[in-house]
């Protein structure tokens, strides 16, 4: 009885593993003679002077891809991928995700290096604990690049976008439009989250060079809506004077609904979320009433930092030399000069807002206000 | 025949077979590449935290509890490790047996809270897990750190063809198994699968639990170690993902939850399945599917749509053997 179950058990897994292996078989022909071929001129170019700028293996290792930003940018990438593909620069592009876990994300890793990749494109999961797998993969003249967020190490060029620039453009935009004067509330996001910190910083930097706008409070809101919507609730009663609102990204929206449903009045001044149910909601609080305008500010935090970094990989692959003035330090790792810091250009207030919301209104409420570097902008950064 | 028998109604069986079912799909969509030393020693280096995770919570379960505080034991122990080394000079081996005493410790309170004060322990260490992650933050804020190369080195290298993690995974399951010949082992199996008889036969129930739970530190301490090895820095958020990971692999390896039946080798096994399915992916991605465009777009959701139904099969699959086996043994 007993064995006969686990037999029947096994058979199915038998039987599975055939089915596999039959649907590889029509592939595998193609497939097989294309990694062996790539694998060792890859390797035998790289050592030497390159000399193809053709014909190149990258693959995305993506820590995960649970928010509308990461889909965002997985999608752009594939298009580029796609493009690239059929100009021949690119022969495979793949995608792979860790669901948040170091350890899959470093056995990812070790198996492209095994398989012969040329470069590898890194969203980490963990800042620092990659690093002996990044050496094997440097050892082996595969080019590396963090994206989005930084990798702690020496060798490792990391493609960002500049988060103290983008917490400093609106931060000194809010001081602008209070006149330097007055009470805000202040929403961070997730503490020790690596963008969070150094965007707060940045705020508190304006901050402390306008001593007469005063911190009425200071919260995390974690970057989460209904957080955002929950705090700002409790505050209006208790800071009913307030003049402006500093906030991080993703949770604009939870503040104006707190707002709205008080029916209290407009702030002064809020800061971004670039998402584009923000836009929307900006752009119907303006058409209710023109003399009522809600005075909002959107600064660029791209998802399209993929396809830049895409480009990057490419350049470095083709033979090219980063400018030595193109890198600069991370805030999370002050003693290398290893990142490539893009700082964002697209600022979205009233005065531009109906031209974005024109772009932007048939986009989905979850996607992102994008920006993509061309490759003519990505050059400037070589020599 | 009968060694066939005995062998599929032992505890780890299907820990055993859903392995050499893995490995038959692995070989399968990977090609003779498998069989090379690098993917062994990839594979079990970067998965030889969890199988000796899965090794420690395989004690705590067969005593007829869970401890959801192995990750952040894992992560607490690399952070002191990486503090002590980086921060306060202290030598690595030094930092390491320091770490290894904190895991001990962390293992030591965790079954004191649980034995003397008898809360369950599903609700203690979900309580202890917090505690101990949010000390990990206050150990090392941010990510960093680093250990000197000739560690990772030793730890990623090979003796023999064979990877060394391995030799370390041998050593832990090695003291368990001494420990089983002894009363203290079986004690920890009779606590869990009859509590009342076992308390009837003049066993102290609240000691062998509590000396459980420490068991579990002390090996949830070498994990940490071995991640430590792994990544060669600290992070503290790097052991989150375990926690969850090693209870899947002891269900896997045909462990009940219950207490009392099972080992630490369908454990073991369980762990490497996890470990398997996560490479048969990449390289069923990587071969095949690459292929076609329409497939290769939406690549990140449809693998995880993938692992996780494999992971869900191969728990389905487990705990229907076990339930069968169970019958079986009432029958006879």
């Amino acid at each position: 009885m007993s064995k006969s179950k686990i037999m029947g058990l096994f058979a199915f897994m038998l039987a599975v593993a055939v089915l596999f292996s039959a649907c590889g078989k029509t592939n595998n022909q193609s497939s097989a003679p294309n990694s062996q071929g790539s694998s060792t001129p890859a390797s035998q170019a790289a050592s030497e002077t390159p000399k193809d700028k053709k014909g190149f293996h990258i693959a995305l290792l993506d820590g995960t891809n649970q928010n509308p930003w990461r889909t965002q940018f997985e999608d752009q990438m594939n298009q580029l991928a796609e493009q690239l593909k059929k100009d021949g620069i690119l022969t495979k592009y793949d995608t792979f995700v860790a669901q948040n876990d170091p350890a899959v994300q470093a056995q990812q890793m070790e198996q492209l290096i095994n398989a012969g990749v040329d470069a590898i494109i890194i969203n980490p999961v963990s800042a620092t604990s990659l690093a002996p797998v990044i050496e094997k993969a440097i050892a082996k003249n595969i080019v590396v690049l963090g994206v989005d967020q930084h990798i702690n190490q020496p060798k490792v060029i990391s493609v960002s976008n500049d988060q103290y620039e983008w917490g400093k453009i609106q931060a000194e935009w809010l001081m602008k439009q209070l006149g330097g004067k007055g009470n805000i509330l202040w929403f961070d996001a997730l503490a020790g989250a690596p963008a969070n910190d150094t965007r707060s910083k940045a705020f508190q930097d304006v901050l402390d060079k306008n001593p007469d706008v005063k911190v009425l409070k200071h919260v995390n809101a974690d970057w989460d809506q209904g957080k955002a919507k929950q705090l700002m609730t409790q505050m209006l009663s208790t800071f009913p004077n307030y003049d402006g609102i500093l906030t991080q990204d993703g949770q604009a929206v939870g503040i104006l609904q707190a707002i709205q449903e008080a029916g209290k009045v407009l702030p002064k001044g809020i800061t971004s979320d670039e998402v584009v149910s923000y836009l929307k909601i900006w752009h119907d609080i303006n058409a209710k009433d023109p003399n009522k305008k809600l005075n909002a500010v959107i600064v660029e935090n791209p998802p399209g930092i993929g396809v830049d970094t895409m480009w990057v990989a490419v350049k470095l692959l083709q033979g090219k030399k980063l400018k030595d003035n193109a890198l600069s330090s991370d805030s999370a790792d002050p003693n290398s000069k290893n990142a490539l810091l893009i700082k964002p250009s697209l600022v979205i207030t009233n005065e531009n807002m109906e031209k974005y919301y024109e772009q932007y209104k048939d986009k989905p409420d979850t996607s992102y206000i994008d920006n993509i570097l061309t490759e003519q902008q990505v050059d400037a950064f070589f020599q | 025949m009968s060694q066939v028998r005995k062998f599929l109604s032992s505890a780890g069986t299907s820990g055993y077979l859903l392995l050499l079912g893995a490995i038959v799909i692995n070989v399968v969509v990977q090609g003779s590449s498998f069989f090379s030393t690098a993917n062994f020693t990839s594979i079990l280096s970067v998965n030889t935290p969890l199988i000796i995770a899965a090794i420690a919570q395989t004690i705590v379960v067969l005593n007829r509890g869970i401890d959801l505080s192995v990750g952040s034991n894992i992560t607490l122990v690399n952070t002191i490790v990486i503090m002590l080394s980086n921060k306060y000079g202290w030598s690595i081996e030094a930092a390491c047996a320091a770490g290894l005493i904190a895991g001990t410790f962390i293992g030591a309170i965790n079954g004191f809270i649980i034995a003397y004060f008898r809360i369950p322990s599903l609700l203690a260490t979900f309580a202890t897990m917090s505690v101990f992650g949010g000390l990990a933050l206050i150990v090392l804020p941010t990510p960093g750190g680093s250990v000197p190369s000739y560690m990772y080195l030793l730890y990623g290298g090979q003796t023999l063809g064979i990877p060394n993690s391995v030799f370390i995974v041998i050593v832990v399951a090695l003291i368990w198994l001494l420990l089983s010949k002894y009363p203290i082992g079986k004690h920890i199996r009779a606590v869990g699968g009859a509590e009342k008889s076992a308390y009837t036969a003049g066993i102290s129930i609240a000691k062998v639990r509590f000396i459980a739970f420490t068991l579990a530190g002390t090996i949830s301490g070498v994990a940490g170690l071995c991640i430590t090895a792994l990544t060669a820095s600290g992070d503290p958020k790097i052991g989150l993902s375990i926690t969850l990971n090693c209870i899947a692999a002891v269900i896997l390896g045909g462990t009940r939850l219950a207490g009392g039946w099972g080992g630490i080798g369908g454990s073991v096994a369980g762990a490497v399945f996890l470990g398997l399915v996560n490479n048969i992916v990449f390289f069923f991605f990587n071969n095949f599917l690459t292929h076609f465009s329409g497939i290769a777009s939406r690549a990140s959701f449809i693998q995880q749509l993938l692992t996780n139904t494999i992971i869900i099969l191969g728990l389905a699959s487990a705990v229907f053997t076990q339930r069968r086996k169970k019958r079986a043994k009432i029958a006879t």
